[in-house]
């Protein structure tokens, strides 16, 4: 995952303000990214980025294994982009999206994408959280507050969506959204 | 779960097309260094005025220049808080008030508004720039009880070094909101349902057409604050309360932070 930082820079993020610096450089991409993948707004995407690197590096101190870096990470980035949201809902159009999904399906993309922004912003962040950083409901519900259970029912209707927009192409499993609960880690 | 491997490589894809803009490190360098908030509970008397938009705090509330000769009462309720300081607390609060933003300077800050900005000038030697963020005014009109947006203001935040702190808004003239407040007054909570209202001395003045606002407390005193005044060459605003323009009378609200 590109937040698995070298140990050697997270420990020395915790007393050197010049490798703070870098390890702020270095998580910055992907918390914009994975900001504007939730609140769709350049603006607000840069603010909520910029708020969980600060929060990232006010709580380094605190952090007890810096294995659990990458994860600590996400979590404090999908919560900082939900806020953001909530702050500020706006209806995102299509012709927002990035001109170039580089690497993947472009056409599962764009059908995710829009699926993505209709869900509502706990979900999304679930969504994120699960799929992109690879997280299980337990860890997201450590994060987000809510019971585990919560999160499995908030994943299970997020997938449900999600899975109906991609159904309309090749994948006859996404017709069923029943067992869903019990593949959600 | 094919289905489970197509939304992960989709959002894969989503995630890994965005484009990323340069890091602003002293922008997220300051934000690290500002003091954080204390958490406490939101005064109840902000909990009346602007339930209705969750807002957990306001910069200033235009207060009539009362002639209240006290700094600091206890009074028994929070409606009788509003009428020792002459205030009604206006229906419900704004649909909607954007989020402050962060700007790493002056310079980033006038970009954003419609006013010549005149940055703070003849600080006490002590003071760290902590914070700039600009958001747009929220303006009630009192007669048609409506919320607007007005223009967008400008806050900068200072840190002593004894650990406090203090603010200083630069906004927009607005005729309308005629003679400038003298005081705000904070409610606090005490034990029995009680309400603690103190006044603290709040100095405007005009540069041009921004309007410069500090309220003196523990972070900055009074002779600091017209040092400041002096320093930045501010006039003063001519007018009287109440604020009426054109029949119309408005009260302008600051709104630095939003509950969730």
């Amino acid at each position: 995952m590109p937040l698995d930082l070298e140990p050697q820079l997270i420990d020395g993020a915790r007393s050197s303000k010049a490798d703070l610096e870098r390890l702020v450089r270095a998580v910055w991409p992907e918390a914009y990214r994975i900001a504007f993948s939730i609140v769709r707004d350049r603006g607000l995407a840069e603010d909520a980025a910029q708020e969980a690197c600060a929060s990232i590096a006010r709580s380094l101190p605190s952090l007890k294994s810096t294995a659990r870096f990458s994860s600590w990470s996400y979590k404090t980035i999908v919560n900082q982009a939900i806020v953001a949201t909530r702050r500020r809902r706006r209806t995102v159009a299509l012709d927002e999206i990035p001109g170039d999904a580089g690497g993947g399906d472009r056409s599962d993309a764009l059908d995710l994408h829009d699926a993505l922004m209709r869900l509502p912003v706990e979900q999304r962040g679930a969504i994120v959280l699960h799929y992109y950083a690879g997280l299980n409901s337990r860890e997201i519900a450590e994060s987000t507050g809510l019971p585990a259970s919560t999160v499995r029912f908030h994943l299970m209707l997020a997938r449900r969506t999600l899975r109906k927009a991609l159904s309309a192409t090749s994948d006859p499993s996404a017709q069923s959204s029943e067992g869903v609960l019990t593949n959600v880690r | 779960m094919f289905a489970d491997a197509r939304i992960k490589n989709a959002l894969e894809s989503i995630v890994a097309s965005v484009d990323v803009p340069p890091v602003k490190w002293h922008a997220i360098e300051a934000m690290i260094a500002a003091p954080q908030p204390l958490e406490r509970r939101p005064s109840r008397v902000l909990q009346f005025a602007l339930a209705a938009a969750a807002c957990i705090a306001i910069v200033f509330v235009a207060f009539p220049a009362s002639s209240l000769g006290l700094v600091k009462i206890i009074v028994s309720s929070y409606q009788e808080a509003f009428k020792v300081i002459g205030w009604t607390p206006p229906s419900g609060g704004p649909k909607t008030a954007e989020r402050p933003a962060i700007r790493a300077d002056a310079a980033a800050a006038q970009a954003h508004l419609g006013f010549t900005l005149v940055p703070p000038s003849g600080l006490p030697a002590d003071v760290v720039a902590t914070k700039i963020f600009t958001a747009p005014v929220q303006i009630y009109t009192k007669a048609t009880k409506i919320w607007s947006t007005g223009p967008t203001f400008a806050s900068f935040s200072y840190r002593r070094a004894n650990g406090h702190s203090f603010s200083i808004l630069t906004a927009q003239f607005d005729q309308r909101t005629g003679s400038p407040a003298k005081y705000v007054f904070d409610a606090q909570d005490l034990p029995g349902g009680r309400t603690a209202l103190t006044r603290h001395e709040k100095f405007t003045w005009r540069n041009g057409d921004q309007v410069t606002s500090i309220v003196s407390g523990d972070g900055i005193s009074a002779p600091e604050i017209l040092a400041i005044r002096q320093s930045m060459n501010g006039a003063p605003i001519e007018g009287v309360y109440p604020n009426i323009h054109d029949g119309t009378i408005v009260e302008r609200y600051l709104i630095v932070e939003q509950a969730p």
